[in-house]
């Protein structure tokens, strides 16, 4: 959780000023809130359990107010504690699960998504950009592989997936360099791209044929075919994508299997999403 | 609202951070039938004032955890994050993930593990079985515990004292036609599975769909969660899934036993 190392919040008893970050005027802002939260989301791989100094530590909050959050998250039934450290509990899963309970988006995509399974026998995701993350927000079929491949609600670095590929060949040529001149590009395969030129002509390459083809970016064998999902007014609101291991099949082949039943789904959406 | 757990003595009320409370009521306040909502809406649904409600709603803007156009809001795929943050840190959900493979693998069908959270069954673990639609429960999917066949049977392993305290409180929505809907009888189904050691249910939560579960014990007898299989009813008599489904289902119970 990058974020949280470059988001110092101020401490609750400290906390005189006049605007929270990014221009909220303070009188709107609901610090307790905005800290719960970022607490909820300190919990991850590497800290799977903290004591509240950990968390104090994590969040930049003062080891006091940190354990009035935690104490606070547990007597609600989000975080369970042994001894001094406390673990997020499965009621965590509700609140993010709220945005599936109402966005008509994920809801919209399921039918179309079967389709796909059904004319190509591959199981299909789409996901939409979160900031320079992509976030799987509906799927379908299985994998022939049988893993439990992405779950919803799953984040990768955009450029290292096709479905973040075409979603960033939307955005302003400018807005992408100056991102990709900062970000770091953490090699995940060996043939992981980490040069930010050679991943723009990748994305302006996306733009022109208005389809991403990756291969091995995130996982090697695997390559992955995505379409850009516009609304009625062309705005690309997010990506339909499949994964295919490489071996099965030469890249000409598997698009001319594939594509078409992508594109076929995107311009069916177009005019319900 | 979210609730349900006696108020732990130890925490002093000032000691509380009502803001945090609030919040999270917040934001499960929107749903299917309303995914936009304005200020006064939240506010009613809430027990908030308009300009407080609009405080955590702006609040949440600025978090990136949801959106406006000015008079209404919504949610944003940002607010997933909260979930992967359990799904990422609990050691169970992924502990099961190569035990829900070999058993999908051994009867071709989807799996699931899932556990309760107060009188709700939650599914956090899927391994899907090769398939046009997928059978089962995405990680994250919550139902009332007793439309599932995983849910009866965590919900027999409580004491009947408790059951019956639940039976009495719950509102018994009937998902299908053929679902029961009788209290005394899901209490008597309920004790049944408790005696045989796993549940099945034909039809209960959609049409033509069967569940096979069991629950799972870690070393210390204490329940832990329960692994299901759902499978079309079209695709073998009742009397065949059992003879084929129990069997896998207890054997990765008791591995389960020992690892988790």
């Amino acid at each position: 959780m990058s974020e949280l190392d470059k988001n110092t919040l101020p401490e609750e008893s400290g906390d005189t000023h006049e605007t929270g970050e990014g221009g909220l005027a303070r009188r709107d802002w609901i610090a307790g809130l905005e800290k719960g939260l970022l607490i909820l989301e300190a919990f991850d791989f590497d800290n799977q359990r903290m004591t509240s100094a950990q968390v104090a530590a994590r969040t930049g909050l003062s080891r006091t107010a940190a354990r009035r959050y935690l104490l606070t998250l547990e007597h609600l039934g989000y975080l369970h504690s042994e001894g001094k450290t406390f673990a997020l509990t499965p009621r965590v899963l509700k609140v993010g699960w709220s945005y599936f309970d109402s966005a008509p988006l994920p809801r919209i995509l399921q039918p179309f998504l079967q389709q796909i399974t059904g004319q190509t026998g591959e199981a299909v995701y789409a996901s939409v950009l979160d900031g320079w993350d992509l976030v799987f927000i509906a799927r379908n079929g299985a994998t022939r592989v049988m893993t439990t491949g992405f779950v919803l609600g799953a984040r990768v670095p955009a450029q290292l997936a096709s479905p973040g590929i075409v979603m960033l060949s939307a955005l302003p040529e400018q807005q992408v360099r100056d991102w990709l001149a900062t970000c770091a590009m953490t090699p995940f395969t060996p043939h992981t791209i980490t040069n930010p030129d050679q991943l723009y002509d990748l994305i302006a390459q996306a733009r022109q044929l208005g389809y991403a083809v990756v291969e091995q970016q995130l996982q090697t064998g695997v390559r992955g075919i995505a379409v850009p999902l516009k609304n009625r007014h062309a705005k690309v609101i997010g990506a339909l994508s499949l994964s295919l291991p490489m071996a099965a099949e030469a890249r000409e082949q598997t698009l001319v299997r594939i594509l078409p039943a992508l594109q076929q789904a995107a311009n069916a959406l177009i005019n319900l999403v | 609202m979210i609730d349900q757990s006696p108020v732990d003595l130890d925490i002093q009320k000032r000691d509380l951070i009502e803001g945090l409370m609030k919040g999270f009521d917040v934001i499960t306040a929107f749903d299917s039938d309303s995914p936009q909502l304005s200020a006064s809406e939240v506010a009613e649904r809430v027990g908030l004032t308009r300009s407080a409600a609009r405080r955590y709603l702006l609040t949440l803007v600025h978090t990136g955890m949801a959106a406006s156009d000015g008079k209404k809001f919504w949610l944003m795929p940002r607010l997933l994050n909260l979930g992967q943050s359990y799904l990422e840190s609990a050691r169970v959900p992924r502990a099961v993930v190569p035990f829900l493979q070999r058993l999908t693998q051994q009867l071709q069908e989807s799996t699931n593990f899932s556990l309760l959270d107060g009188d709700e069954i939650v599914y956090v673990t899927r391994v899907t079985a090769a398939q046009l639609v997928n059978a089962g429960f995405e990680p994250g999917t919550r139902l009332p515990a007793y439309t599932t066949t995983a849910g009866r049977v965590l919900l027999g392993m409580r004491e009947d004292a408790e059951i019956r305290a639940y039976l009495e409180r719950v509102n018994l929505i009937p998902h299908t036609h053929m679902a029961v809907t009788d209290k005394d009888a899901l209490f008597q189904e309920i004790l049944t599975m408790r005696k045989q050691g796993y549940g099945i249910t034909e039809n209960q939560f959609e049409m033509g769909m069967r569940g096979i579960a069991i629950a799972v014990k870690n070393r210390n007898g204490r329940v832990i969660g329960a692994l299901s299989v759902t499978s079309n009813i079209a695709a073998c008599s009742r009397e065949e899934a059992i003879a084929r489904g129990v069997p896998a289902l207890q054997t990765t119970a008791n591995t389960l036993m020992m690892w988790v």
